[in-house]
């Protein structure tokens, strides 16, 4: 009956890598696909069998040298919670590698990680980042590079990762390792309006700010520093009032 | 509509052609354009007030460097706002009248907003009782100014009361602000009654009397006056639009009132079949220990007696006022200056 056609598919559960099953559990999307070569190399652990038990076996356990049949459920399941925070501590030391930089690079640029929520970040794509390189301290949190601000995960899924398994240093390391993918600062603000009209204190703070901005700029340009439109700059939007004007003047 | 009245008995006594005098131009306000400018130059700092028709917030003028006053029209007829708009632009420059800087619009919604000129009022419930005789005397006297310059180029405020009436003490300065109910004065057409706010308003709009004219203002003023001079605010509180006009009758009497009527032509509606029978009460009456001071004024309690009438066309003008003995010493001072 229609039973039949689940009992054929249990079957080849045993049959997947235990790496692919953990990434393909959800809220596991920001974590990446590490080397084979890398989680064996007894180099990149060092300092690791502190934090999990009998890590040899639990290495062989990720990789699937492990028969899983021989273990008891009991046993397995110590095996698999050992398997889940090895797997991110080296997640953490792998993703600031050249191979797990690019990895994280792939999934940077289709959004793995989100969205910013700041409306003048214009959609812009997060980086995974702990508050601490120890684990069970801080949920991983996210980073805006044009913001420069952090903020909280929106699902609870994901708020739940330990922000160890991706570390303290990785966003700043992918911008050393691709500059040129680092966003410059939209200028745009927001000043709260009623009816219109925007509120003074606000209004009067921002021109302010947009003062001594504009005349750091000038200052840094004095010495021979660009920050106009430039990578971790200020973005400036295009002028429409000001090329109109211009035009209104050639015109008469 | 408009209803001509041969023997003039429903029309203003005094300055009734303004409006025919000036022409189309002056008082078709539906005709007239508005000229929106950005609302980019003017800043909110903080909420001051709110009425039935409008926000109003303390601004900033960017450009001027000064505060002003802004106040956003919540949605009305266009028709209202025209009307407030053309009046404001006509009573421009005038004595004592509120200047208007400024006609903005936020450009999506089309809400409205007026910016004027600020006026660092202090709230009447304050201030009126630490007036002194001269000082409201003064302050009167600038009322009246600025109703005989409305009335004299046709225009009625029809909102007259101390909520509308700005004054910085400090500089000695009164504005009349508000001419959201302000409308031009054409003889012989039928008014809306439902103006005024209910402690100020005139007998005429509580009997549903539409022919009215500019002595409306000059009740509301005389309202004003006695809540100073008796130290009774309001001067005549009523619980419901009805009961406003027993709290009148209670003090200037139900046979004055009937004579009224009678001499109008107009009939009582069924809310006042149990009226009462009340005598009129002399102003003596209204002198207590604590009003005794402005009070016992002979002059003072005869401006307000001669305007507090029911019948419109005995109350003094705006221009008869001004001439009142109670003014006698502020106009001198005035005319020094």
């Amino acid at each position: 009956m229609e039973d039949d056609q689940y009992t054929s598919d249990s079957g080849s559960e045993l049959s997947e890598y235990w790496i692919d099953t953990f990434l393909g559990i959800k809220g596991h999307e920001y974590f990446c696909d590490i080397d084979i070569e890398y989680i064996t190399d007894k180099f990149n652990l060092t300092g690791l069998n502190e934090q999990v038990e009998r890590i040899s076996q639990v290495i062989d356990y990720i990789i699937d040298e492990t028969d899983v049949s021989q273990l008891t459920d009991e046993l397995r399941e110590i095996y698999d919670s050992n398997a889940r925070v090895l797997y991110g501590l080296v997640h953490a030391r792998f993703i600031l590698t050249p191979r797990g930089l690019q990895r994280m690079m792939e999934k940077y640029k289709k959004a793995d990680f989100g969205y910013c929520a700041r409306v003048h970040c214009q959609l812009q794509h997060l980086l995974p980042v702990g508050l601490s390189d120890i684990c069970g301290v801080c949920s991983v949190k996210l980073y805006c590079p044009r913001c420069e601000d952090l903020y909280n995960p929106k699902s609870s899924r994901h708020a739940m990762i330990d922000g160890a398994f991706f570390g303290t240093s990785f966003p700043a390391m992918f911008f050393q390792q691709y500059p040129h993918l680092q966003p410059s600062h939209p200028t745009e603000r927001y000043v709260p309006k009623m009816f219109g009209f925007k509120i003074h204190e606000y209004a009067k703070l921002a021109r302010w700010q947009e003062q001594q901005r504009r005349s750091l700029q000038k200052r840094l340009a004095d010495r021979g520093l660009e920050t106009i439109n430039t990578a971790n700059g200020y973005v400036y939007p295009e002028d429409d009032d000001d090329e109109g004007d211009e035009e209104m003047e050639e015109q008469s | 509509m408009s209803e001509r009245d041969n023997d003039g008995l429903h029309v203003s006594r005094v300055y009734a052609n303004a409006n025919e005098l000036k022409g189309n131009e002056w008082w078709d306000y539906e005709g007239t354009a508005i000229r929106w400018e950005s609302q980019d130059g003017y800043e909110i700092v903080k909420k001051v007030g709110r009425g039935k028709y409008s926000e109003v917030f303390e601004g900033v003028s960017i450009d001027r460097k000064e505060t002003v006053v802004i106040k956003v029209l919540k949605p009305v007829k266009r028709k209202k706002i025209k009307r407030e708009i053309k009046i404001l632009e006509n009573l421009s420059g005038g004595p004592n009248i509120i200047e208007l800087l400024a006609i903005v619009r936020e450009p999506i919604s089309k809400t409205p907003a007026l910016v004027f000129e600020y006026v660092n009022n202090t709230d009447f419930r304050t201030l009126y009782p630490k007036l002194t005789d001269y000082d409201i005397r003064y302050y009167m006297y600038d009322l009246l100014v600025a109703l005989d310059f409305c009335h004299s180029v046709g225009i009625m405020h029809r909102d007259v009361k101390p909520h509308n009436i700005m004054i910085d003490h400090e500089k000695r300065k009164l504005r009349l602000i508000d001419w959201g109910l302000a409308e031009f004065y054409h003889p012989g057409v039928d008014y809306n009654v439902r103006v005024a706010s209910r402690y100020f308003k005139g007998p005429e709009l509580l009997v549903n009397y539409k022919y009215y004219d500019y002595s409306l203002d000059l009740w509301s003023f005389g309202a004003t006056l006695a809540s100073i001079i008796f130290k009774r605010e309001p001067f005549f509180h009523g619980k419901s639009n009805t009961d406003q006009l027993v709290q009148i009758v209670r003090v200037l009497g139900t046979d004055e009132l009937f004579a009224y009527l009678d001499k109008y032509k107009i009939q009582l509606g069924p809310e006042y079949e149990d009226l009462g029978q009340y005598t009129r009460r002399p102003w003596s009456r209204f002198i207590n220990e604590e009003n005794m001071e402005l009070a016992s004024q002979r002059d003072a309690v005869d401006i307000i007696d001669k305007v507090l009438r029911y019948d419109h066309k005995d109350r003094l003008t705006a221009r008869e006022a001004l001439d009142h003995s109670y003014f006698d010493m502020v106009r001198n001072d005035k005319q020094k200056n």
